[in-house]
């Protein structure tokens, strides 16, 4: 009885916040004109349907960077560590993999190795510094990750604009990588190996967040930093390594996107897209729940692919499905963020 | 046990000390004074919480001034701070996340990098029954006790470490009269087992039933030392406001 009626509270505004969402995308594809059910079919089969599921493949290849990153994020995020230059990381790593594999000679496998290795590291040093400014020279985190988002993109521009420059392509991008180091595709599909670096990352984070003492150290920094220096934790020590190990994941995701996807660095490729946005928003949905991490960014990467195919299938504009995106963010955000200030609440009287 | 030497904390205003005081093994001594005459400057500089601008703390024999909390509490510090909500629990962590944290042994809850969960919820359940803690059980989250069985968890937590010294500020605020007995009981035990109790307290009862000596402060500054058997409400309430009194006497 009181069961059922914990359920039906909690279930009531998640009602009531779909029924809102299905009726501002249902105004606005009237508003565009476009036919309804057309439109609602080519969402659905533009996220997961196509031929030999082609579609479906281009929704987990796209998710493979965004669940990465939303990994990424969360690791930061549950430790308090509020670091949104995911975006920098990410460039760091794709930058780094990209230049690693197209200047460094010898066997394939062993370049391809190193190369992922070094956009871990510099994935892992671009975060590292957020948190050295942080620590060393009282630059919020919030701040300086988010700032140190823009040198990188521009060294990366620089970079592949002038120096490391594909001149003959005519566009501003790296050479290609390679082909020998280039992420195999799935059998019989066109979805590249790289998802299964996200998997291990995703696995990774599920175990450290759950079961590991480092894990454990950090949520109860994330929880509540006074505690964590009050017990006596290295907080500044757990600090640096979590941003080094955000940023590492960060930098991996970066390695995907340049050995799986373009093969080589394009200006832009990481950043326009939104990966490292997307990531964060995809955490904050599931308020950094870690096994719910995974199906938050396959959601959002759905959601994106989706759009598309709503483009195609019945002509609604891109930018609709976008603010459908948004719609839908907007709503679901607003009830996790209530849920997250709750749980924060406590029995007797706050200081 | 501790000695404290000529200690300066930064403060707004006026900085707090110099202090000096000792602390031998088998006594409880309580810091006397109406809030915000710089005993919780002083606690977090013995702590580590904040670094003192100078002087000199030895604990267990060994100048402990250089050293980061977690260093001190290993040296044989354990601190019961007085603002349980913040400092004493992470309410959103379970209470056997609580309880396990800041454990000396690191092998006690740890295998390798793994955490030891089992370990760490017969830890919580021990702490659960020893202190009679009112909860549903160690994976509980922390904000769901009464702020009388989160005081016990912290308090629990923190005897339990058997350290040589004990920092318990204000140990019983807001606790129910249940509470309080047991908590007072538990450091008289820890006094009489040969532990070292510093005693922070506002309350004045507190601080008289308890300690076998008490320095009353003042203005950032130590303004009596008394005895336990001397003190009386009176005495020791004179010098928690004495140095205003001679202030008066001069201008008059």
């Amino acid at each position: 009885m009181s069961n059922a009626k914990t359920i039906s509270r909690e279930a009531l505004p998640w009602i009531f916040t779909i029924l809102w969402i299905a009726a501002i995308i249902l105004a606005l594809l009237l508003f565009v004109g476009a036919p309804v059910g057309e439109a609602l079919s080519g969402f659905w089969n533009g996220a997961f349907g196509g031929r030999r599921h082609a579609y479906l493949m281009a929704t987990l290849s796209r998710s493979a960077l965004i669940v990465g990153m939303a990994v990424s994020v969360m690791l930061s995020f549950r430790a308090g560590l509020f670091n949104i230059g995911g975006e920098g990381q990410l460039v760091a790593g794709g930058l780094t993999a990209a230049l690693v594999a197209v200047l460094l000679p010898g066997p394939p496998m062993l370049v391809l190795a190193v190369a992922i290795a070094s956009a871990m590291l510099a994935g892992a040093l671009w975060a590292l510094l957020a948190g050295i400014l942080q620590l060393f020279m009282g630059v919020p985190l919030l701040v300086g990750s988010l700032l140190l988002n823009y040198p990188i993109r521009y060294i990366a521009s620089y970079l592949v604009a002038h120096p490391f420059r594909d001149v003959q392509s005519g566009m501003v991008q790296s050479h290609l990588v390679p082909q020998e180091t280039w992420l195999a595709y799935f059998p019989g599909t066109r979805l590249d190996m790289g998802i299964l670096f996200t998997a291990v990352a995703a696995a990774f984070a599920l175990v450290y967040s759950y079961w590991t003492v480092h894990g454990y150290h950090t949520r109860l920094n994330g929880l509540s930093p006074d505690f964590a220096r009050t017990v006596g934790l290295p907080v500044r020590k757990l600090t640096l390594q979590t941003l080094a190990l955000s940023g590492a994941i960060a930098g991996l995701v970066g390695a995907i996107a340049v050995f799986g996807i373009h093969h080589r660095y394009i200006d832009g490729m990481l950043v326009q897209p939104l990966y490292a946005w997307t990531g964060i928003i995809a955490v904050l949905l599931v308020g950094m729940v870690p096994w719910a991490v995974p199906i938050s960014g396959f959601f959002f990467a759905a959601v994106q692919t989706g759009a598309a195919g709503m483009e195609r299938a019945a002509g609604v504009p891109k930018e609709i499905a976008l603010v459908v995106q948004a719609v839908i963010i907007l709503f679901v955000a607003s009830r996790v963020s209530g849920a997250l200030s709750s749980s924060r609440g406590d029995g007797d009287g706050h200081a | 046990m501790l000695a404290v030497d000529e200690i300066v904390v930064a403060r707004r205003g006026r900085d707090v000390g110099p202090l000096s005081f000792q602390l031998r093994a088998g006594e409880i001594v309580g810091i006397a004074g109406v809030s915000g005459n710089g005993q919780s400057e002083l606690v977090r500089a013995l702590t580590g919480l904040a670094p003192a601008v100078s002087g000199s703390i030895a604990l267990c024999g060994k100048d402990i001034v250089a050293f980061d909390v977690e260093a001190r509490r290993r040296q044989g510090m354990s601190y019961i701070p007085e603002d349980r909500q913040r400092m004493g629990l992470a309410l959103g962590a379970s209470v056997s996340e609580n309880a396990g944290a800041g454990h000396d042994d690191r092998n006690a809850f740890a295998a390798g990098p793994f955490l030891k969960h089992g370990a760490m919820a017969d830890f919580a359940r021990s702490l659960i029954e020893r202190y009679r803690i009112r909860v549903a059980g160690p994976r509980a989250a922390a904000a769901t006790m009464s702020g009388g069985n989160k005081q016990k968890l912290v308090v629990g937590r923190e005897l339990s470490r058997n350290s040589p010294l004990v920092i318990a500020e204000n140990p019983t605020w807001g606790v129910d009269i249940g509470a309080i007995d047991f908590i007072h009981g538990e450091l008289m035990r820890m006094r009489d087992e040969g532990h070292a109790i510093l005693l922070v307290s506002t309350e004045l009862d507190e601080v008289i039933a308890l300690s076998d000596r008490i320095l009353v402060m003042y203005d950032g500054a130590i303004a009596g030392d008394v005895s336990g058997g001397e003190a009386s409400r009176d005495r020791v309430g004179a010098l928690m406001t004495s140095k205003s009194a001679d202030a008066l006497g001069k201008v008059a």
